[in-house]
């Protein structure tokens, strides 16, 4: 790498570690911002389940009011019906500020910074393209995941043979030890590999529709395999680190209360708050940490387009517009 | 660029050296690489020191003192491993282990000075106390130099390491050399920046890690730019294909100038 290129401010491709680095300091950088639209998106998934249920009882009182108490679980079920439609709406809301937190990174880190506002605005008439873009990821996760489990069979096998052998060479208890826990060894990390390939390479996504314009869910996705293509492992990396990082702030805030709630009897007061204020305080740690998670994103589009797409290799005063694409 | 921590030290000849922060993701990538080769060490004593106690003892209450002792050595081993593997390879690998050199970090004192034994051994002894309940991992992540407990005491900053500038020369095939030597006849290559020059490099050297698309489309705009700033679109145009005209004049610039190759 040259070592003053001063006509060109953009950065050379990162490593994994620096990629989570930096999504950290542009997090800490425009922390009030992220937060903001992360409390926001977040309220909007508890608005749409407030919503639905609401919906569910008020079609269950009627039905009481009715005085059919057959038909009550069938007023429930109306009303759940219904209540979906709200429901997906929040989650469509709360997708869509994700994916701005995403855009509004990447803008930083190319130097072209957004507010919020402006990144709202040219985001907002994609609300149900994420939602479907969420969908097919979501179609997708669980097709990777049979297909991990068919690949972790077919892996476990061997195993299963090799413990045979290890029965006939000493007793057939060890045997069944040795592959027993070889065999789980090995069936979980296969799985665990699949589902990292495969969520490596959907990883940037949203991002990708977040910024550039003119994309449907489908092309968005196909770019994202596009971009990770002969790179996956370094994506993972990525993954992991942020994963490893972020870990603290997940025990501290999903798991802290966990323990006591084992421990204490089961029907008493105590363990009912600490239960409500355990779902409390992993709600406030999720806030906290989907804005890192989409910074990331915003940080490794970048990385992955200067990497694929030779986006820092501009030659002074005529650089290629951020939006300006090769498709 | 402000993606990255950075740090100034002033040497007392008055030099401002700027180095910039290895920062939490390589810390923890490092961090990952060193305990799993240590676990791996750790685990052969282990089993070593547990097969040495077996053939000593008859019956589970009868760990006699050469056990004990057996025992005793391999707790003591396991320590020295942890915290050796540390002291040794930062104090003599110029502040790197093996996990730092693969993530491309290192330790430096806070003068900008190699670390020594000392601030190895400091550095070790605390790691432990770090590790407690995140406290270090917090202390990089909001400490303005990004330092753990075992980096106050210490007086240790952990940078990135410098990466070389890249002097790697290309191979330019014989009939790009020979458009360049046609180019140095009526193309003024002077008018190229040492920066243009590292681009196009940069170029050159990655362009088959980029997709289809995107080297089509750069080394068609490369070429363009290119040939705005060596003044070819007043010559008649020779049509040359984008990619052997980059290399083309890649050439030509450091047949002609390959003293100003280096920016700076």
């Amino acid at each position: 790498m040259a070592s003053s290129r001063s006509s060109s401010t953009q950065l050379p491709p990162l490593n994994p570690g620096s990629v989570v680095s930096a999504a950290l300091r542009l997090y800490r950088d425009r922390f009030k911002d992220y937060l903001k639209l992360s409390a926001i998106a977040h309220l909007w998934i508890l608005a749409g389940i407030a919503v639905l249920s609401l919906l569910a009882g008020i079609f269950m009182l009627a039905f009481i009011f009715l005085g059919n108490d057959i038909l009550v679980p069938l007023g429930a079920f109306l009303g759940i019906c219904l209540g979906l439609f709200p429901l997906f709406y929040g989650v469509a809301r709360y997708l869509l500020l994700s994916a701005v937190i995403s855009r509004l990174a990447y803008k930083d880190v190319i130097s072209q910074p957004e507010t919020t506002a402006h990144g709202q605005q040219a985001t907002s008439s994609q609300l149900w393209s994420f939602f479907v873009l969420n969908l097919l990821l979501v179609l997708i996760y669980i097709a990777a995941y049979i297909a991990a489990i068919i690949v972790a069979l077919l892996i476990v096998l061997p195993v299963g043979v090799v413990s045979g052998i290890i029965s006939g060479l000493t007793t057939p208890e060890v045997g069944t030890m040795i592959g027993f826990l070889l065999g789980a060894l090995v069936g979980f990390l296969a799985v665990i590999a699949v589902l990292l390939w495969v969520i490596a390479r959907v990883f940037i996504s949203e991002t990708i529709m977040a910024v550039e314009s003119n994309i449907n869910s489908p092309e968005a996705i196909s770019r994202s395999f596009q971009l990770t293509q002969s790179i996956v492992l370094r994506v993972i990396v990525v993954i992991l680190a942020a994963f490893l990082i972020s870990l603290p702030i997940i025990i501290a805030t999903n798991y802290a209360f966990q323990v006591p709630i084992l421990l204490l009897p089961e029907d008493s007061n105590t363990r009912m708050t600490l239960i409500v204020l355990s779902y409390v305080l992993s709600f406030i740690g999720n806030i906290f940490l989907l804005p890192f998670w989409q910074v990331l994103k915003g940080v490794l589009y970048y990385d992955l387009r200067s990497r694929r797409e030779g986006l820092d290799l501009q030659l002074r005063d005529l650089k290629l517009k951020a939006d300006d694409l090769p498709n | 660029m402000r993606l990255f921590n950075t740090v100034t030290i002033q040497t007392p000849e008055s030099v401002e050296l700027e180095f910039t922060l290895a920062g939490i993701g390589n810390r923890v990538l490092a961090l990952i690489i060193d305990y799993a080769l240590i676990a791996v060490a750790q685990t052969i004593v282990l089993l070593l020191g547990l097969s040495l106690i077996s053939s000593q003892i008859t019956d589970l209450d009868s760990l006699g003192t050469s056990g004990l002792w057996i025992l005793a050595i391999t707790i003591l081993m396991l320590f020295a491993i942890y915290s050796g593997y540390f002291i040794g390879f930062e104090a003599w690998w110029q502040g790197q282990t093996p996990g730092k050199r693969f993530v491309k970090i290192r330790v430096v004192k806070d003068n900008g000075k190699p670390e020594g034994v000392f601030q190895a051994t400091l550095r070790a002894l605390m790691r432990p106390v770090d590790d407690i309940l995140f406290i270090g991992y917090l202390c990089i992540l909001f400490g303005p130099k990004e330092k753990r407990i075992g980096d106050w005491l210490a007086g240790t900053l952990v940078i990135q390491a410098e990466r070389p500038v890249n002097t790697a020369t290309l191979s330019v095939p014989e009939s790009s050399q020979t458009i360049a030597e046609q180019l140095m006849g009526y193309a003024s290559i002077g008018n190229l920046l040492p920066d243009d020059f590292a681009v196009l490099r940069e170029y050159l050297q990655r362009r088959t890690t980029l997709t289809q698309q995107a080297r089509q489309a750069l080394s068609v705009k490369l070429a363009d730019q290119v040939r705005e700033i060596i003044k070819l679109e007043k010559v008649p145009q020779i049509q040359i294909p984008a990619d052997p005209f980059l290399e083309a004049v890649y050439w030509a610039y450091q047949e002609q100038f390959s003293d100003r190759r280096k920016p700076n």
